[in-house]
């Protein structure tokens, strides 16, 4: 069980929000979409192969 | 299996806190951040589940009860990959999609079933030969 990946996701997110706030403030409204666009796959590619060991274990533990 | 414990209830509050404020910054991560606790809490029970399984499956070794429990255990275990999912998506708003995958489940466990139902009706049918 790994927190610093919360911890991660979060800081992203707080990183991305404040990135994106002051893009959107100098008028530059598509690059902080992009922004926010790259947060979301940043933290999708974090998440996937921790979904993929869960359900690995949940297959191994009950022969799924 | 304390320390386990312990470990879950800080992790769900660390989630929370950290949910709470994503949601009023970036509403689109703070569901990413709830996927990703739930996927750590349940990696960790599932871990700690394996132990206490596999002593249960010591108890159910038995000849006459082999099949059924590994029948059980599949459909445990498929029940709580529906759960888990079905939830999350509910949590996000898409109950049309928490239905489909409640559905994916129950159609899966009942293919699993359909075996032993069918050994139910045989064993009937021999029993009402005998009368």
């Amino acid at each position: 069980m790994d927190v610093g990946l919360i911890l991660k996701i979060a800081g992203v997110g707080v990183l991305v929000s404040v990135a994106s706030a002051i893009l959107n403030k100098s008028g530059r409204d598509e690059q902080a979409m992009l922004v926010t666009l790259a947060g979301i796959i940043v933290v999708m590619l974090m998440l996937v192969g921790e979904i993929g060991t869960l359900f690995e274990t949940i297959r191994s533990v009950f022969g799924v | 299996m304390e320390s386990v414990w312990t470990r879950v209830c800080a992790l769900a509050i660390l989630c929370v806190v950290a949910g709470q404020l994503l949601k009023q910054m970036k509403s689109e991560l703070a569901g990413l951040l709830r996927i990703g606790g739930v996927v750590l809490i349940l990696g960790a029970v599932v871990a700690q589940l394996s132990e206490v399984l596999g002593q249960a499956a010591l108890l159910l070794d038995a000849d006459g009860v082999r099949p059924y429990a590994s029948v059980m255990l599949r459909a445990l275990g498929i029940a709580l990959l529906t759960r888990i999912c079905t939830d999350l998506c509910r949590d996000s708003g898409e109950s049309t999609v928490a239905n489909g995958v409640e559905l994916a489940g129950k159609a899966a466990i009942l293919a699993l079933c359909l075996p032993l139902v069918a050994e139910i009706i045989g064993y009937a049918a021999t029993l009402l030969e005998m009368e």
